[in-house]
């Protein structure tokens, strides 16, 4: 069980040594660009832009399914970062400052919108229930996941899909949500307990 | 003795549960990594709980939204464009200006500004912040004169103008006139106006008149 810093024994994908060069590398290039950004170059954002696009979709699939929204939502945070990437002052990642404004701005959006923001926990822990206990496949197991994500409250939901399906420690999660790291970790706390009841028959089956 | 030891374990068990999701994902460091590693070797209830979160991990929901960078970010690029365009300076909406004579007329505009600007600038300082109308630059009279009282205004009008003075104040309550005359011609006005019918009184008030 022993794990030492940069050890994914989970992914086994890449060796931890470049785990973190990747990571750091990742992070020079996004401040670099976020540099030329601040002085009007398109190509500088329209790198940026493509780099985080996908990342930003898979964040803000968890606050709403409607297309249009997300698109609208990752360019009211990418038009942010054009407007402001003079402002950036490297005190946190760049995925952190671009990720935070776009928590923002999804909840700003989710609220004008009336989005239904959680699914009943109750009901859907009874439908979990009744699951059959024959083996799941991948992709029933991912709409699982997704339909109990959606019965937590949104912010820790937010802490789950930011730490798991993200990479975030509790640092970054709480500049990203700008709250205490103590809420973060209780948060991320009593979603994992939610979860875990959701979740029992169908991980079981794992 | 045993509810100490029973507390101390409870409260490394609480931490490292909330801790563990970062352990899972590989962000903890030091003492907090030390921290679980440690207690994960003797926590059954710890390993099978990082077992879980490793499965709920790796199998991350599928996205159900369908967005399209391309079409986003032409989007994006159409905003940041109009944006720029409102930016425009002034200057440059005006100079985009088709027809000739307005540009024309727009620049004759702006040499009559600059000339305003370049007289006050080059102003001497001592003209006076404000000033009635009809007054002129002088404001301080050096002579004072008084009518006889049956002296028409057009004929009062009449003396002044054919010796070249100005009303700088008046008439007081006896009826006399602050007058403002060239220093030059003070001496020969006085004499014009004490030599006329109407006047009852015409006097110098600068050391320059003849008393």
């Amino acid at each position: 069980m022993l794990r030492e810093r940069g050890d994914s024994r989970n992914d086994n994908l890449e060796t931890p040594h470049s785990v973190e060069t990747n990571s750091g590398q990742n992070e020079l290039r996004d401040v670099q660009l976020i540099l030329r950004i601040a002085q009007g170059d398109l190509r500088a954002f329209d790198a940026l832009y493509r780099s985080f696009f996908p990342r930003l979709v898979r964040f803000l699939d968890r606050f709403t399914r409607r297309t249009a929204l997300i698109e609208e939502i990752i360019n009211d945070t990418m038009f942010v970062v054009w407007e402001k990437a003079h402002t950036y002052n490297q005190t946190s990642k760049v995925s952190t400052w671009i990720f935070s404004i776009a928590y923002r701005k999804a909840l700003k959006t989710i609220k004008r919108t009336d989005e239904p923001q959680d699914a009943d926990f109750d009901l859907l822990q009874a439908e979990f229930e009744t699951e059959p206990d024959s083996q799941l496949s991948q992709r029933q197991l991912q709409q699982s996941i997704s339909k109990a994500l959606d019965a937590i409250p949104i912010d820790q939901r937010t802490v789950v899909s930011l730490a798991y399906y993200h990479g975030m420690g509790y640092q970054e999660i709480a500049e990203t949500m700008e709250c205490p790291v103590n809420t973060v970790k209780t948060r991320m706390f009593h979603a994992r307990k939610r979860l875990q009841v959701l979740l029992f028959r169908v991980m079981e089956s794992l | 003795m045993k509810n100490k030891v029973l507390t101390i374990h409870d409260s490394v068990h609480e931490r490292v549960q909330k801790l563990l999701p970062w352990f899972v994902v590989d962000t903890l460091h030091g003492e907090e990594l030390a921290l679980v590693n440690q207690h994960l070797n003797v926590c059954p209830e710890c390993q099978a709980d990082f077992a879980w979160q490793c499965k709920l991990k790796t199998i991350e929901p599928v996205c159900e939204s369908t967005p399209d960078v391309d079409r986003a970010f032409a989007k994006l690029r159409e905003r940041i464009d109009l944006n720029r365009s409102h930016r425009t300076s002034w200057l440059k909406q005006v100079m985009a200006v088709n027809r000739p004579w307005m540009q024309w007329a727009l620049a004759a505009q702006l040499v009559l500004i600059l000339g305003l600007v370049w007289t006050i600038v080059t102003s001497d300082g001592n003209v006076a912040a404000y000033r009635a109308l009809g007054a002129n630059k002088a404001t301080v009279g050096n002579m004072i004169v008084v009518f006889k009282p049956d002296t028409s205004e057009h004929e009062l009008r009449r003396i002044l103008n054919e010796n070249r003075a100005r009303i700088v104040d008046g008439p007081t309550v006896t009826d006399a006139y602050l007058l403002y005359v060239n220093d030059e011609s003070l001496n020969g006005t006085l004499h014009s106006l004490r030599a006329n019918s109407t006047v009852v009184l015409a006097e110098a008030l600068s050391s320059r008149g003849t008393p």
